[in-house]
């Protein structure tokens, strides 16, 4: 494997790759790569196991944390893949949420159980708000999913014998012990609670990961970049685009799931109304749109700055001081922090893909 | 690319007596070209005579008000655009149409001929060796056009020419047996407006598409074309062989105003 080395230089935002000679090489699939790779999950998995020592309080926050990544990544695949703004993403986490919720408490099913079914019908209600697209485009199909989200807690309030109307729903603590085959104790339940939302966190994102390298992948950047050019090089744009909300819908139904398992109880009030949308968004511009980290990094700006905030600032001027911040940072950064990132790295590092021919030398 | 002999007969494209209405406006009326034979065919005219309308009529953007387009004996105009692309009709587009944020390789890769596998790509998923296949007949493509050094790099951004071998590599991966270019030297400076009339003549070679040219360039269209259309304000003006077509005097009087051969253009 051919290396070189990189002199370290100031690295100018926006300016252009520098010569590939002065730049790190880094070949796929090359002995580096991999070791890169492996060096990577190594610190992922330190990282976990620091957070499993953290105190319970804090623990659960992160697991909060972790659920918001995750419908973030669901968010994504629409809004940041396809290009089609979504405002109605509270409203599929709410679908997992009291999926969850109601199979736990009308029926006592085990919440573990009830996880597939909150995925099935995020995906389902994600494909419904999808279908408008096969007649309608651009901001409509927006205006659909700013439907969902304001009918969604209203729904929740016309059925409560289901759903438990105002009050909502609380899930039995027994319900959420971590069962015995694992060997914790119910004194464990942040522990059991946050491995739950980290494992479906992991699940997601390795999902998302495989649709970005399948046709499928190509064809959402596709639609989004220019439908009609899409089109006419045989990608199906509404069904690309009711793929891509089937598919956020179950992610975001999954983390929705976790949620439920995470808070213990659910209102229509709670997390489900337009104002999550738009937590969801925020989080999902600061991160970084079409990153596959930018998730992470977004829904930990929107989970913790506002707590670090409330401690610098009393009452309501913590929440203009989070506005105002946010607004900084998207000026700074209009890519996202991982958009920014990502730009950085490719200033310094010169990846090489599979099957690129040697490029002819460089003339002097 | 491999230049494999092509078996199959060229395509049989055939416009018949296309009109096509905007409001009040006619941009095509009863306009009829039968494209038996294949070869590169020349379409030029002045602005507004209703070259593009034809392409966009032809790839599904527009929908005729009357007349027929068929490939084969079939009618394209019951297919739905996205099944275009199956029938073996390419396109290029007169102002770019690509795929910003995506990079140049995937713009390229976006055209290849699509199979039923939607998830290929996917590890695990796909059949041995498909995505190694597909993958190299990109990278030539993306040698053959000198595109290499650009492959990662996002399509916005770069250089007018450089994106104007974008679409003509995107539009050849697919393999097309009907190649639709609306001035595709639009733009472009003279060495690259040479270089572009070598590589549309090494495609006829290789894959034997029907090639409809539009282009304003005359220069471009002498060197590689065997036969010409001319329109004017919706209409055929002129259709024949390159050098009864260059001399035609109708043809220099409603194209130049008069006076000079096409071929001082
Ligand atoms: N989408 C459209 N809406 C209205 N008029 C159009 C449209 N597209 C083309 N036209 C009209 O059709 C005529 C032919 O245009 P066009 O096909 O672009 O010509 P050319 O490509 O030969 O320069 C022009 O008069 C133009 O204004
Ligand atoms: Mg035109």
């Amino acid at each position: 494997m051919t290396t070189t080395t990189t002199p370290p230089a100031p690295a100018v935002a926006g300016a252009p790759p520098r010569p590939s000679a002065r730049r790190l090489r880094l070949v796929i699939g090359s002995t580096r790569h991999r070791l890169l790779v492996l060096g990577s999950w190594l610190v992922v998995a330190l990282l976990v196991l620091a957070a499993t020592g953290l105190e319970p309080y804090r623990l659960g926050q992160l697991s909060g944390a972790v659920v918001i990544a995750t419908a973030i990544v669901g968010l994504n695949v629409v809004t940041g893949y396809t290009g089609l703004l979504s405002v109605g993403h509270s409203a599929l986490l709410g679908v997992g949420a009291y999926t969850t919720g109601v199979l736990v408490v009308q029926l006592n099913l085990l919440p573990l159980i009830t996880v597939p079914a909150a995925v099935l019908t995020g995906a389902l209600v994600g494909a419904f708000v999808g279908l408008p697209s096969i007649r309608i485009r651009g901001l409509y199909l927006a205006m659909v999913t700013l439907a969902l989200a304001v009918a969604f807690p209203e729904v929740l309030r016309a059925l409560p014998e289901v759903t438990g109307g105002n009050s909502g729903l609380s899930i039995p603590l027994r319900f959420l012990a971590p069962p015995a085959w694992t060997g914790l104790t119910l004194a464990d339940r942040p522990l059991w609670t946050f491995l739950l939302c980290l494992s479906a966190l992991l699940v997601s994102m390795l999902l998302v990961w495989c649709v970005l390298r399948s046709r499928l992948g190509r064809d959402m950047r596709a639609v989004r970049d220019h439908e009609a050019a899409a089109e006419s090089f045989g990608v199906h744009v509404a069904r690309t685009k009711i793929l891509a909300f089937t598919i956020s819908g179950g992610i975001t139904g999954l983390a929705g799931a976790m949620l439920a398992m995470y808070v213990g109880a659910l209102s229509p009030a709670g997390s489900f109304t337009i104002l999550k949308a738009i937590e969801l968004l925020s989080g999902l511009v600061l991160g970084g749109v079409a990153t596959q980290l930018g998730p992470l990094v977004g829904a930990a700006v929107v989970v913790y700055l506002p707590v670090l905030l409330a401690d610098v600032v009393q009452g309501q001027g913590s929440g203009v001081l989070f506005g105002a911040l946010l607004i900084v940072i998207v000026f700074v950064m209009p890519e996202g922090v991982v958009g920014r990132l990502n730009k950085l790295w490719r200033q310094r590092v010169d990846v090489v893909p599979r099957g690129m021919p040697a490029p002819v030398a460089d003339p002097p | 690319m491999p230049s494999t002999p092509v078996a199959a007969p060229p395509a049989h494209l055939r416009i018949d007596r296309l009109t096509l209405e905007f409001g009040g406006v006619r941009a095509l009326s009863e306009v009829s070209i039968d494209l038996a034979g294949g070869g590169i065919i020349g379409l030029i005219g002045p602005n507004g005579a209703g070259k593009t309308s034809l392409l966009n009529c032809i790839s599904g953007f527009y929908r005729p008000t009357s007349g027929d387009v068929t490939l084969d004996g079939r009618s394209v105009l019951d297919m739905r655009r996205h099944q275009l692309a199956g029938q073996g009709i390419a396109r290029t587009f007169q102002n770019l149409a690509l795929f910003g944020e995506m990079s140049v390789y995937d713009n390229v890769a976006a055209g290849a001929p699509r199979g039923r596998r939607r998830l290929r790509g996917v590890p695990g998923l796909r059949p041995p060796g498909t995505g190694a296949a597909e993958r190299d007949a990109v990278w030539a493509m993306l040698e053959r056009f000198d595109l290499v050094q650009h492959a990662r790099h996002p399509a916005h951004g770069l250089p007018f020419g450089t994106l104007k071998r974008v679409e003509f590599a995107r539009a050849l991966m697919a393999r097309p047996r009907v190649l639709l270019l609306d001035e595709p030297a639009g733009g472009l400076t003279h060495t690259e407006v040479d270089e572009l009339g070598g590589l549309i003549t090494d495609v006829v070679r290789d894959l034997a598409p029907v090639v409809l040219l539009i282009e304003h360039h005359m220069g471009l269209i002498l060197s590689v074309c065997s036969r010409i259309v001319v329109m004017d304000s919706g209409r055929t003006i002129a259709d024949g062989p390159t050098e009864q077509v260059r001399h035609d005097p109708a043809v220099i009087s409603a194209y130049l105003g008069g006076g000079a051969d096409l071929a001082a253009r």
